[in-house]
């Protein structure tokens, strides 16, 4: 087992306060509003030109959006399997090769550490991406197992190509993905190099996930750019980005639920069943970290629940309080936008479950100001279930062309 | 239905658990890996007409309500009255001490009162420590209220000592020995004796840290009743947990050495022998050491990532030796009356002695002025030499359990040991016909002794009562349902008294009645 091979670091890079993605030639030179934050180690985007229109372009034609800072391992090895399944919450024996599976890991007391997703490359060689850092846990979980780790976040590049005419532009680079379903994969031979796409996203439109090797990166970018030129290709920040995974429903670690390994006091951490993400455990297989909590919880409720909120009027709900009906304080949101798909606000929110039941309304309590006035208003909401924007060309084989 | 219960481990834990189930109507089979019953309580004939205890060669944690329980007496068990302990000393007398005061000897009164005032505060601390290891551990958790009282109680406990007393032993239970005794004695012989008793099967010097709680534990056991021997050895003692283990139908295998825990879905299903044999059970008690136990015959991939990581990184590193001298005619030792000779015996000149004898096993290296703890069996037990003759049984603590070359090691630990020896006992050398060197590494190789560790897992504050061997498994429930857990690595750790096996016992009931 190897732990981070700094290969593409120079040994000057602790005097970097923040490394440039391998993109980062060409996002520097479309970042016209000079937005950039930081994403662990990497300065990225915030947005390029337009909020609004990266949006528009994720949604109605293709945007790109630069993932190199996703945490990466490989996972190789004879146990490999018997790893990841003792790991995660869902049977990962039933992730065939060339499928992509999105996961949850947990705690022994269940309570949720990291989301990811896995790549099934190719027989027994996975990849997994996650929001936190996970080489510490990984090699911990690892005791026992024939398995080798390798964190390889900076030796590979990532791009996200979403959008109803990302299909067509990736053929037309010359990657055929038009057999791909979602959550499935492909290798491809790039320059010489491997890489590697898949069907997947975090935008819940039809999209596609392009992981190379840093060396040919600028190459992809350079080919994508040109092929999908005639096909509305725009760069996207994360806040774009931000817009559609609320649309879409997904929650992201740090923001909609703390990494349990983060949480000091109890009750701060969340599980599976917590944040709506109960479909991922699997009682059927073998055992797995934090197995007898969730069963508890599954067979004796759990204290919270995350949800879905559209929210009455033009307010934004961010970290808006949240009452039921008795007025009895039941929770609060974790992230909220305006979904310009449903013209409408839009909200996650994690809620006691003792205070509250579906047959209620949610009243937000939302602070706003107007020049500098602060305002307060309470607003009922829908709880709905499900992501707020499904298109069906996001699950359409073969995908829609143009 | 009578419930099958496999044990895992014939040494003096399994066999009490052994039989306190058969005693509950359980079909029980008990499984050990090498060809003799008994662990660390056994007695072997290491020269011609000299036998010794194999390993551990005194009781001081006995309780007799077990003895009685088990009918130990009717199946042959006899004890010795309680015998003191003896500091000795190259220059005038030795001094000879119980756990309450001091007995004989050329100490200065007002040390004789300091040590009196002293002890009746540590004894009373003894008892409460006492208390809580005849207790099953409180759980720690936030999502059962109940776990609660184990914990409230065991509070409530330590508030009834008294203001005093429960300052003392929030204050001391960190504290290295060195210290504790410097506030208290100046007797150089006696803090040397106490440091040593302090330290004696743990991985610490008198000035480590944590060496009071460790002297604590064996107070503990003491206010029991002090230390006994058993006559015809720690074999005997075993030979009367065998019958009456077989007087309620257990049945023992030897040369079983289980290679798996197997599991079917949520509980275990049975065992896995060496010989490829399957053993199938409907519960399992495991008295091994709680790491090999679980991270060797379970597997990880049935632990927890928690679990593993904790139970891989105790702290397990045994340095007690044994040697075993075999005397031709009588020998005394100096400054030691006739009637105090079958004494247990203790060679440690002053605390810092001990604390240098310790420091370089930190190295792999042993010391050259070794401390010991010595006993000579066959003063009150004729069985064990040829009439006119004796045996030496020597504890030898801080030898290096890893070492390059065994024979070379042993060769050094048994020269070094009578050089020490003869310093008390000046006419050894010509009367020696026989000597035996028990390296740590053999308690491992030759009694499964794993790291050779008197208590499986280092028996420190961190890895005691409800921390130990670690905070999920405290309860001597092991992770997967059908599968307990006794032996030195569970509260209340190490020591010939089978607490363990009780309490594991006792959890069995109450969870298989549930």
């Amino acid at each position: 087992m190897s732990g981070i091979e700094p290969a593409t670091l120079s040994k000057e890079h602790h005097r970097q306060v923040a490394l440039k993605t391998p993109f980062h030639p060409r996002t520097s030179e479309l970042n016209e509003l000079n937005l950039w934050h930081r994403w662990r180690d990497y300065t990225v985007s915030d947005a390029y030109f337009s909020t609004a229109l990266e949006y528009t372009a994720l949604r109605n034609s293709t945007a790109v959006f630069d993932a190199s800072p996703l945490t990466k391992h490989l996972i190789t090895g004879p146990d490999a399997l018997l790893f990841l399944n003792r790991l995660m919450t869902r049977d990962v024996a039933k992730v065939r090769p060339k499928r992509v599976a999105y996961s949850v890991w947990c705690d022994e007391d269940g309570q949720v550490i990291d989301d990811g997703t896995l790549f099934h490359i190719s027989d027994g060689v996975y990849r997994l991406c996650s929001q936190e850092r996970q080489a510490n846990w990984l090699h911990r979980a690892a005791f026992g197992f024939d398995v080798a780790i390798s964190e390889e976040t900076h030796q590979v590049a990532a791009l996200a190509v979403q959008g109803p005419t990302s299909a067509t532009v990736l053929i037309k680079a010359g990657f055929d993905v038009s057999a791909l379903k979602p959550f499935e994969l492909n290798e491809f031979t790039f320059e010489a190099h491997k890489i590697q796409i898949s069907r997947t996203g975090f935008t819940g439109d039809l999209g596609y996930e392009v992981f190379c090797p840093n060396p040919v990166a600028l190459k992809l970018w350079d080919q994508l750019f040109s092929a999908g030129e005639s096909y509305g290709i725009k760069p996207m920040g994360t806040h774009a980005l931000e817009i559609a995974r609320l649309e879409a429903g997904f929650v992201q670690a740090g923001v909609d639920f703390l990494p349990a390994d983060h949480a000091i006091r109890a009750g701060r951490s969340r599980s599976p069943f917590e944040l709506d993400l109960g479909r991922l455990v699997d009682f059927d297989k073998p055992f797995f970290n934090g197995r007898a909590a969730l069963k508890a919880q599954a067979d004796c409720g759990y204290p919270r629940q995350l949800l879905r909120l559209k929210v009455k009027g033009n307010k934004i709900a961010k970290d808006a309080y949240l009452y039921n009906e008795r007025r009895e304080h039941i929770g609060s949101v974790t992230s909220a936008t305006w979904s310009p798909m449903l013209k409408q606000s839009i909200a996650l929110a994690s809620v006691n479950r003792e205070l509250w039941s579906r047959s209620e309304h949610v009243i937000a309590e939302i602070y706003y100001q107007k020049e500098l006035q602060w305002s307060r208003v309470n607003v009922s909401c829908e709880v709905i279930d499900g992501p707020f924007f499904d298109p069906p060309r996001r699950k359409q084989t073969p995908p829609a062309r143009v | 239905m009578t419930k099958s219960i496999a044990v895992i481990g014939a040494g003096h834990n399994g066999l009490i658990a052994a039989t306190l189930l058969a005693q509950q109507g359980f079909k029980v089979a008990v499984y050990e890996a090498s060809a003799s019953i008994g662990g660390g309580a056994q007695t072997h004939e290491f020269a011609p007409g000299f036998k010794t205890s194999s390993i551990a060669h005194l009781l001081f944690h006995w309780d007799s309500k077990l003895e009685s329980q088990l009918a130990l007496q009717q199946n042959g068990l006899r004890l010795s009255a309680p015998l003191p302990s003896v500091a000795l000393s190259t220059e005038g007398s030795a001094i000879v001490y119980d756990h309450h005061q001091l007995l004989a000897g050329d100490y200065s009164e007002v040390e004789a009162v300091h040590y009196r005032e002293a002890m009746l505060r540590f004894n009373s601390l003894a008892q409460w420590l006492a208390r809580e290891n005849k207790k099953i551990p409180a759980r720690l958790g936030w999502d059962r209220w109940r776990d609660a009282l184990p914990a409230l109680g065991m509070m409530i406990r330590m508030r009834l000592l008294g203001r005093d007393l429960m300052r003392d032993l929030l204050r001391l239970g960190t504290m290295a020995i060195h210290d504790v005794l410097n506030e208290e004695l100046t007797d150089n012989r006696l803090k040397g004796a106490l440091a040593l008793d302090a330290v004696l099967g743990s991985h610490c010097g008198s000035r480590s840290g944590n060496s009071f709680f460790s002297w604590l534990h064996r107070l503990s056991g003491l206010s029991q009743g002090g230390y006994l021997q058993v006559l015809g050895g720690m074999g005997a003692l075993t030979g009367a947990l065998i019958s009456a283990a077989q007087s309620h139908g257990v049945s023992i295998h030897t040369n079983a050495r289980v290679l798996k825990i197997n599991t079917r879905g949520e509980r275990v299903s049975g065992l896995t022998l060496e010989s490829g044999q399957e053993i199938y059970s409907d519960a399992i008690l495991s008295a091994m050491s709680a790491p090999h136990a679980l991270l060797n015959l379970l597997g990880a991939h049935a632990l927890s990532v928690e679990q593993s990581h904790q139970l891989r990184h105790l702290r397990q590193r045994g340095n007690v030796a044994k040697v075993h001298i075999a005397i031709k005619g009588q020998v005394q030792f100096h400054g030691v009356s006739s009637a105090h000779q079958s004494a247990r015996m203790l060679i440690a000149p002053s605390s810092e002695a001990v604390d240098n004898a310790f420091n370089p096993v930190k190295y792999q290296q042993c010391a050259n002025d070794l401390v010991m703890e010595l006993h000579v069996p066959s003063v009150l037990d004729d069985t064990l030499a040829p009439a006119g003759h004796q045996v030496v049984s020597a504890i030898v603590p801080f030898i290096p359990f890893d070492c390059a070359d065994p024979n070379q090691l042993r060769h050094e630990v048994t020269e070094k040991t009578l050089a020490v020896i003869e310093k008390y006992m000046p006419q050894i050398r010509g009367h020696v016909v026989a000597s035996e060197c028990l390296l740590p590494i053999e308690m491992e190789s030759r009694f499964n002794i794993p790291k050779g560790h008197w208590h499986h897992t280092e028996l420190a504050i961190d890895q005691a009562l409800m921390l130990r061997p670690i905070p999920r498994l405290a309860q001597y429930r092991g992770p997967v349902n059908g599968l307990w857990l006794c032996g030195a690595s569970m509260h209340p750790g190490g020591g010939i008294h089978g607490r363990s096996a009780q309490l594991a016992v006792d959890t069995i009931l109450q969870d298989l009645r549930a």
